[in-house]
């Protein structure tokens, strides 16, 4: 059986494959187009917390554990958290922006975690794009110089970009410069609105012409869709794997089909991820309507669709003609 | 060849889970995914770097209806076709 064929298999068997924890919203860069619900409040998940949740994972065969923010390097129990993933075998993923990977702790992450890949954020090929929208005067050349260090010491990395109507003139920079480090890039299209429904991020939108700009660059593989698609592809009845394959989890306990479909399944402080995922009719209309949204599209087509943002938008996962921006359809 | 005293472990850049009847391995170091049978994903569960190819043999044949003899030619070759894939080591 290939590993296409088993990722598939999760798709329709429900089989818990991926998870995407979002440990802390604190963070050391200020993105103008953040997307975290900074005002969520909620119990913190604790060490102790995060210990069962990994541990339920693997019984239920998760193998990709992905560990996001804010930022997750400044959670005080970052260093511990992770190695519980790693004792556990998990194919650790950490999402950063890159700003505090140097010295000490990137010796850390490399020794105690070694994870399979940090995924950091570029937010344009100068200093005065990154800057402007981290709003934190040298992040882009500290970020340049921590890459160039974790390339000496042996770091896998990735390079991930969101599209905006500020960073779009230079795309074929960001490219170059993903290439000058010999590391992928890809390139999120669209802005969303934050996770608690402000839509103000948007008017950072990349504009018509500038996605096409990208569209027209990039390869298929560089620009992708919302949300946390690690898995690859697959022809199932489902359009994606929210819900059915993975899911994501807030600093408070909140479980959403995925990062970008913040439908609330449950929670970890009140049942296990086990209970969660076995019977829960919330998740199993996510499911549905994940079948759903695979029947609305046209066949072959509009895989850039993200149902999590749509709901965001549109208050429904369903499409409407005309297709959502995220289709590649311009 | 592979004696019965030899003890395995799975390469430190390796991770793998059991998913139903099979294995998914990866090997982090190459980015390369591997998808083993349920045969192979019950050898690789096992080889934890404190069992012996010979426990491993024993606990197999408490799984599967199959004489120790073949058996041992098939684990051996299968563990000689992990190592030569990167994914286990001799500990």
């Amino acid at each position: 059986m290939s590993y296409q064929e088993t990722v598939l298999r999760s798709w329709n068997q429900n089989v818990l494959f991926s998870a995407l924890v979002e440990l802390t919203y604190r963070c050391n860069l200020d993105c103008v187009f953040c997307y975290n619900d900074l005002g969520l409040r909620g119990k913190p998940m604790t060490l102790d917390d995060y210990e069962r949740f990994f541990q339920d994972l693997a019984a239920l065969s998760c193998l990709h554990l992905t560990l996001s923010g804010g930022e997750p390097l400044v959670h005080p129990r970052f260093f511990d958290i992770a190695a519980k993933g790693r004792e556990l075998g998990f194919v650790l993923r950490v999402k950063s922006n890159g700003h505090s990977l140097q010295g000490r702790l990137l010796d850390r992450l490399k020794n105690e975690i070694d994870p399979f890949v940090v995924e950091v954020s570029l937010h344009g090929a100068s200093a005065g794009t990154h800057d402007r929208q981290t709003r934190v005067e040298g992040s882009f050349e500290r970020l340049l110089a921590n890459l160039e260090e974790m390339l000496a010491r042996g770091l896998r990395f990735k390079i991930n970009s969101t599209l905006t109507r500020w960073n779009e003139t230079e795309i074929e920079g960001m490219f170059a410069l993903a290439e000058r480090f010999g590391a992928p890039l890809t390139v999120d299209p669209d802005v969303t609105p934050r996770d608690d429904g402000d839509f103000s991020p948007l008017e950072l939108a990349a504009t018509p012409s500038g996605r096409k700009r990208l569209f027209s660059y990039g390869r298929d593989e560089d620009v992708k869709p919302h949300g946390d698609a690690e898995l690859p592809a697959v022809d199932s009845k489902k359009h994606c794997g929210a819900g059915s394959s993975g899911i994501a989890v807030d600093p408070f306990g909140n479980v959403y089909p995925c990062v970008q479909w913040r439908r609330p399944v449950g929670n970890l402080h009140e049942r296990s991820i086990t209970e969660i995922w076995a019977g829960n009719e919330k998740l199993e209309e996510v499911r549905r309507l994940s079948e759903d949204v695979k029947r609305s599209l046209p066949r072959g087509g509009s895989g850039m669709f993200c149902p999590g943002t749509a709901e965001g938008l549109t208050g429904s996962p369903i499409p409407s003609l005309p297709l959502h921006p995220s289709s590649k359809a311009l | 060849m592979t004696s019965d005293a030899a003890v395995f472990r799975p390469r430190p850049d390796v991770r793998f889970r059991v998913v139903g009847d099979e294995a998914v391995v990866v090997r982090q170091q190459d980015a390369e995914v591997i998808a083993l049978n349920e045969v192979g994903a019950s050898v690789l569960a096992l080889l934890d770097s404190r069992r012996s190819v010979g426990d491993v043999l024993d606990a197999l044949l408490e799984q599967y209806d199959v004489d120790r003899e073949s058996l041992s030619g098939d684990v051996t070759r299968f563990l000689s076709e992990l190592r030569d894939a990167g994914v286990v080591e001799e500990a």
